[in-house]
């Protein structure tokens, strides 16, 4: 019945949004990090890892829809807005249960090297420098 | 056979049935070949056991005739009458299916124009100095979902409407409204397949090129739309 009625031009027409869809598909996240330092701290190793995953909600003043009590482009609290330094645990936990960045639902968060990373960082305290 | 073609067949059976007959018959040879008066002969007698000839008719030969009978080539047959029937029933689907077309397109050309204003809002909002809130995030998203469903619903209706009849290609409203109907589809797929890649670069929180993304996705927003008002307005004249 369904091979009677299908219509070679439908069927061109379903076939190209499939190709479309299927190209979009492609990495829309930043790749993971090559490796993986054994004690990260949050200027070196982990604010650039947050620039690529988070600042673009994150950062100052927080944008689309992200909550403006925090920011996580700086280390220190300052205006009554608070920094990663009191962020750090809160930080891991949403990346490591994939909450956090959106997308990290479809797979395309920080990477299992970018996990590896904020988990050295956790065990070593969350340390600045 | 549909019900209409079994109609047809009963309305043109009392013409057909004698035609039918006649093309049974032999045809008789033209009659100001044959002499006047031909004497038999036994050749004449052998031939008359072995071909049938026609009995002869009561009226003169000369006024033995059809004025209304179309020419042998020229008879409509039962299968000619089978398929103006069918070319009957495809033009009414088309034209149904047709006029559900343009109820989506005008439906779908609404909505596109509000995803347009909206997404340039978004737009103005994340990229061009507003407040970066994402207040106009949500509402694009539900405007652009029902919007790529409506125009695909739309094509298809226009694709599966059936092509009875056979059109030369010409530069007439129809080849304009094709044309940017192509176009508005070839915007259509470039704005999901953009607008998808937008979002979800904005979701993974990857700000390389995003800005560039959205604005090509803006640019082909408006352009699609454009496409879309002259499939639209083509029709009018």
């Amino acid at each position: 019945m369904l091979k009677q009625n299908r219509n070679p031009r439908v069927a061109c027409l379903l076939r190209s949004l499939l190709v479309v869809l299927t190209a979009s598909l492609s990495a829309c996240a930043k790749p993971d990090i090559a490796t993986v330092p054994a004690h990260p701290t949050f200027e070196l190793d982990v604010k650039p890892l947050l620039a690529d995953h988070c600042l673009l909600c994150h950062g100052y003043p927080a944008t689309r829809g992200a909550p403006t009590n925090f920011r996580l482009d700086v280390w220190a609290t300052s205006n009554g807005v608070q920094g990663a330094d009191q962020q750090g645990s809160r930080l891991v936990k949403a990346t490591l249960n994939d909450h956090m960045p959106p997308a990290a639902l479809w797979g395309e968060g920080v990477g299992p090297n970018g996990k590896k990373l904020l988990q050295n960082w956790q065990t070593d305290g969350y340390p600045d420098q | 056979m549909s019900r209409l073609s079994a109609v047809w067949l009963l309305l043109f059976a009392p013409l057909i049935a004698p035609l039918a007959a006649r093309a049974q018959t032999p045809a008789p040879a033209p009659t100001d070949s044959l002499p006047a008066v031909v004497a038999p002969t036994a050749s004449s007698e052998k031939l008359s056991e072995s071909v049938p000839v026609p009995a002869p008719s009561s009226k003169p030969p000369g006024l033995d005739f059809n004025f209304f009978a179309a020419e042998p080539g020229s008879t409509p047959s039962a299968d000619s009458a089978v398929k103006d029937a069918n070319v009957d029933e495809l033009s009414k689907k088309r034209r149904h299916r047709l006029e559900i077309h343009q109820t989506l397109g005008i439906a779908t050309w609404i909505l596109m124009g509000a995803s347009c204003v909206v997404g340039q809002l978004n737009y103005n909002d994340l990229y061009g100095g507003g407040s970066g809130r994402g207040s106009y995030q949500m509402p694009h998203r539900l405007l652009v979902y029902p919007t790529a469903a409506l125009f695909t619903a739309t094509g298809i209706y226009a694709l599966l409407a059936p092509t009875p009849y056979q059109k030369p290609l010409r530069f007439d409203t129809a080849l304009v409204h094709r044309l940017a109907a192509i176009g508005a589809t070839a915007g259509m797929l470039a704005e999901v397949a953009l607008g998808f890649i937008t979002a979800r670069q904005a979701d993974a929180g990857n700000p390389s090129g995003l800005k560039q993304m959205a604005q090509a996705h803006q640019i082909v927003g408006w352009t699609t739309f454009g496409f879309m008002t002259a499939a639209g307005v083509s029709w009018m004249f």
